[in-house]
């Protein structure tokens, strides 16, 4: 897994762009490419694929983040029926990837082929504090050259 | 863009099994993409520069292409992983509607229950005539390629599994027509899969509607190629995990070959010579097609479209929110 540099990569949303040179003004849908949430410490998602093949970017703002990536024999989930007896809180076999992601840390995943859950840490037992874990959250199209599943970019030192 | 499309594909078989949500403005965005590459390979021909982006053209940036970081978004045409982003672009595209959750339910949102001959469903008139328009785009970026380049694959399997070479090299002379017509092949063989395994996928869509769609943008493509989709999907309930795999062959595989000379492609031609102090570029136009929505409009489309004309009223009532994005 190669790191990246802060910077988004230079073909990170072509939707936009193409928007801007072939829509003549036309306002992007932005509640559909770009939303943030907030979670609150001990919040959970299970497994899930964001839907339309949008990737998705995660800034994490202050907390702890846990992203748990899911991937078939590929890497990725290729093969049509990869998803057969497939639960969503099981991986049943497929390979695992855990993530923790600090405050200031981005982390791309490129568009939805791979199945992810993230949870957001008990900061009341880490820190002491209850705090809301906050992050926000972008969905893009990915550029063609972005071939990993997930990239992460660390804090600035 | 080949992953988007495998997520898409995903999305629309599995849907609340593997997402919790669905964004139908993605397929407009989609139809933009699809414009935007237009612009950049058929309209301007990008595909000619060879190299890195130069962004130190400016003084002689004619056409206005460079410096332009706009650039660096047009998939290169001649490389393997340029292609295949650019076939699952015009898949997502040319099947846009078959995709699209809006076909499979009532302008009112409710999943479709009766016999619909006239193809009334939940996208708008005017949403509909840009589907055409784009399918339309797709379908010359496509012929585009093809008269351009051809696509080497160095592993095909064989049909028949007494062969006694069961792996051979193979060059395509359409290869983008096989994709889509192999790709298509494999939504539907998924969807049965899917189906059998008790996943429901977009609301109201079941296997004969779909099957319906596909065959309905297949039969764009000519008698040939209905008879081969007829028969790829024959052979599609054997198919092994490899044959199985959404996005085309691996890419490892494969290899691009550019035609010496290509085809003739559009309805007139310039060329234009630019002369730089380090390199000669050729540049050839092709004068755009003005008529896009007749070469992507389906039967469903037409009877639709003829339809709403003759019940205004019903097209009134189809367009539920008129389409702010005119593509």
């Amino acid at each position: 897994m190669g790191l990246a540099s802060l910077d988004p990569p230079p073909k990170y949303s072509t939707d936009l762009l193409a928007l801007r040179v072939a829509g003549r003004g036309i306002v992007p849908p932005t509640p559909d490419i770009w939303w943030g949430t907030a979670a609150t410490g001990g919040a959970i998602t299970w497994f899930h694929i964001d839907s339309n093949g949008l990737g998705v970017c995660f800034t994490l703002k202050c907390g702890l983040k846990i992203l748990i990536f899911i991937k078939d024999g590929e890497g990725k989930f290729l093969v049509i029926n990869s998803f057969e007896d497939f639960e969503l809180d099981e991986a049943k076999g497929h390979q695992l990837e855990v993530f923790l992601l600090r405050p200031g840390t981005k982390a791309y995943a490129s568009q939805s082929i791979t199945i992810y859950c993230h949870c957001h840490s008990n900061l009341e037992k880490i820190t002491g504090l209850c705090t809301p874990t906050l992050f926000t959250r972008l969905l893009h199209y990915y550029p063609p050259s972005v071939t990993e599943s997930l990239f992460i970019a660390p804090p600035p030192c | 863009m080949l992953d988007t499309y495998r997520g898409i594909v995903h999305s629309f078989v599995d849907h609340i099994k593997i997402t919790n949500t669905n964004h139908p403005p993605v397929a407009s965005l989609l139809r933009y993409i699809a414009r935007f590459y237009h612009s950049g390979l058929v309209e301007l021909g990008l595909d000619v520069f060879t190299g890195e982006h130069r962004p130190f053209l400016a003084d002689c940036n004619h056409l206005n292409i460079y410096p332009a970081p706009e650039t660096c978004h047009i998939p290169r045409a001649e490389t393997v992983d340029g292609a295949l982003d650019l076939f699952s672009l015009c898949f997502l595209v040319i099947f846009g509607n078959v995709l699209d959750f809006r076909t499979y339910s009532t302008p009112d949102g409710y999943p479709l229950k009766k016999e619909n001959p006239y193809d009334a469903n939940g996208i708008t008139v005017d949403e509909r005539y840009n589907m055409c328009t784009a399918r339309g785009v797709c379908i010359e970026l496509l012929r585009w390629w093809s008269s351009k380049y051809k696509l080497r694959h160095t592993n095909v399997r064989s049909m028949d599994p007494t062969s006694t070479t069961p792996r051979h090299a193979k060059t395509y002379d359409d290869f983008p027509i096989k994709f889509l017509l192999e790709e298509s092949v494999l939504l539907l063989e998924y969807k049965i899969r899917a189906q059998r395994g008790g996943r429901e996928g977009a609301p109201g869509c079941s296997i004969s509607k779909l099957r319906d769609q596909i065959l309905n943008v297949v039969h764009l493509f000519g008698e040939e190629a209905s008879d081969q989709w007829d028969g790829l999907m024959v052979a599609s309930s054997e198919f092994c995990d490899e044959q199985l795999s959404i996005g085309g062959p691996r890419k490892e595989y494969l290899e691009v070959v550019k035609l010496h000379p290509p085809q003739v492609f559009g309805k007139d031609f310039f060329f234009f010579f630019f002369f730089f102090d380090y390199c000669s570029i050729l540049i050839k136009m092709a004068e755009p097609r003005k008529d896009y929505v007749q070469l992507g409009s389906t039967r469903l489309d037409i009877a639709f479209i003829k339809f709403s004309t003759k019940y205004p009223s019903t097209s009134d009532h189809v367009r539920v929110q008129a389409d702010q994005y005119d593509f």
